[in-house]
């Protein structure tokens, strides 16, 4: 127990401001004691004021000394900076919760703020469970009408050239679906928070090699043209290749996509002391200075990449930055509406840090 | 050949388009069957859906790889439109199938392309393509 003057001195202070307010409320000392808790925090901690004040939380919450939350608390304590997070708690009677959490560094120790989340972390889990097992679910009939039309594309002797003309019309329809499903599975993986990260040496070089084969037709088409400014003998980095071959896939599609005939796209990797560089540039239609800020949000599209190429989802530069970050990795861009674009990753040389997961990127 | 597919429109595909490349098929439609058809014809190959009835694919390819020499180096092809979960990952970590494949992702004349793949050389490791 600290002493009850402290703890009375800071009832007197705060009860009068936190008493009746709707979120958590509580003043830690730099001992980790509770100096002041409100009614909600004791409820929020299935405990009681009485219970709490004086005591410390390591006392009340064994093991909370090996939480995130308490790290941060921690650091906020010594290094007195106003900190926030999410931090999913066990409590001592088995059951969890989730809670968003404020801390403000005081003369007396810490304040925090908390606010129970649970409910909207249950909806957002739900929401993407949801997603998972309906894109499941629609990718079996999909295959079907895919596979049908390969049999009926595999003998179009019997068939005019305007039925031909419809069966590929089906086909780009059908790729352009499973796409969007992909995307979107790999969204609620990366929200669920259950990508794995499994790093193997890779061979950037050649992985972006690989990402330019997959968009051959389309620059093939636009003759568009393709400069790779990168020497042999480039280290291997440690990563997960799936996340990488996203990576390199959507920067190096969005770059045909979005440049307009006979442009170019330049690839090139520059060693640093503790990244590799990788940028991908274009002479294309560029991001509007307005959308910059928005560019990686989900769903978002500038208004002149939805007239170039109206079939994006919209979930692609969204998904490159959620994975890379996930992953150790960095993205940043430059760009000049009419212009061009390049988009720079930096990956660090000591590579990935693994994860356990339950899923990886499809 | 063996296929194991519940969905019926899919698994007629790949027979059909299998038996179009010379191959003779043998089809099931669940885990058991399909179970029952190896281990009475020992095709050169399986063609292996995971989520089914009765019998998902997985369990199935653990009878097989641990039940006889054979069934543990038939070459094994999944085909699937689950993504690799963990549960998954493991199974396909210890049962070592040729081919991890998502259904959606490929052209049947790609399908075909694996299981030629598989029945003209020995097996090799792993090659996961979700």
């Amino acid at each position: 127990m600290i002493e009850d003057k402290i703890v009375q001195e800071a009832a007197a202070r705060y009860g009068s401001m936190f008493d009746h307010i709707l979120e958590g409320c509580q003043v830690i000392s730099p001992s980790f004691h509770y100096l002041y808790v409100n009614e909600v925090v004791a409820r929020q901690g299935h405990s009681t004021r009485e219970k709490l004040l004086g005591h410390t939380m390591m006392e009340k919450y064994p093991g909370i000394e090996n939480t995130p939350f308490f790290a941060k608390l921690r650091r906020c304590m010594e290094k007195r900076m106003a900190d926030q997070m999410e931090n999913e708690f066990s409590f001592p009677d088995g059951s969890t919760g989730w809670f968003e959490l404020r801390l403000e560094p005081i003369p007396e120790g810490v304040f925090i703020l908390s606010l129970d989340i649970t409910e909207r972390k249950n909806l957002d889990r739900a929401k993407n469970e949801f997603v998972a097992v309906a894109s499941h679910q629609l990718r079996t009939p999909l295959t079907a009408v895919r596979w049908y039309v390969d049999l009926l594309r595999a003998k179009p002797a019997g068939l005019s050239a305007l039925q031909r003309g419809y069966l590929r019309q089906v086909e780009a329809s059908t790729s352009r679906m499973i796409a969007l499903i992909t995307a979107l599975l790999n969204v609620s993986r990366i929200e669920l928070g259950s990508l794995a990260l499994l790093p193997e040496p890779c061979d950037i070089s050649r992985m972006l090699d690989d990402a330019l084969k997959d968009s051959t037709s389309l620059i093939r088409k636009k003759h568009l043209k393709v400069s790779r400014r990168y020497r042999s003998g480039l280290p291997s980095i440690a990563a997960d290749r799936k996340i990488l071959e996203t990576v390199f896939q959507n920067l190096v599609a969005n770059a045909a996509n979005y440049t307009p005939a006979k442009g170019k796209i330049a690839l090139k990797i520059v060693l640093r002391a503790k990244t590799m560089e990788i940028s991908v540039a274009d002479t294309g239609i560029g991001i509007p200075a307005t959308a910059r800020g928005r560019i990686f949000n989900k769903f978002f599209r500038a208004d002149n990449a939805r007239e170039e190429n109206p079939e994006g989802s919209g979930l692609g530069l969204y998904i490159v930055k959620s994975v890379l970050e996930q992953a150790g990795g960095k993205i940043r861009f430059e760009s000049q509406e009419g212009k061009g674009t390049t988009f720079f990753v930096s990956l660090p040389l000591a590579g990935m840090k693994g994860r356990t997961g339950t899923k990886s990127l499809s | 050949m063996l296929i194991v597919e519940d969905e019926a429109p899919l698994r007629e595909v790949l027979v059909r388009v299998l038996k179009g490349e010379g191959f003779s098929v043998h089809q099931a439609a669940n885990g058991e069957e399909g179970l029952a058809l190896a281990r009475k014809d020992q095709p050169t190959a399986i063609l292996l859906d995971i989520a089914m009835p009765r019998m998902d694919g997985l369990t199935m390819l653990d009878h097989l790889r641990k039940e006889s020499e054979w069934g543990r180096s038939v070459p094994v092809l999944i085909l699937t439109n689950l993504n690799a979960d963990d549960k998954i990952l493991r199974n396909i970590m210890e049962n070592q199938p040729a081919y991890y494949l998502v259904k959606a992702d490929w052209h049947a004349d790609e399908i075909v392309q694996r299981v030629r793949e598989c029945v003209h050389r020995s097996r090799r490791p792993l090659a996961v393509h979700d």
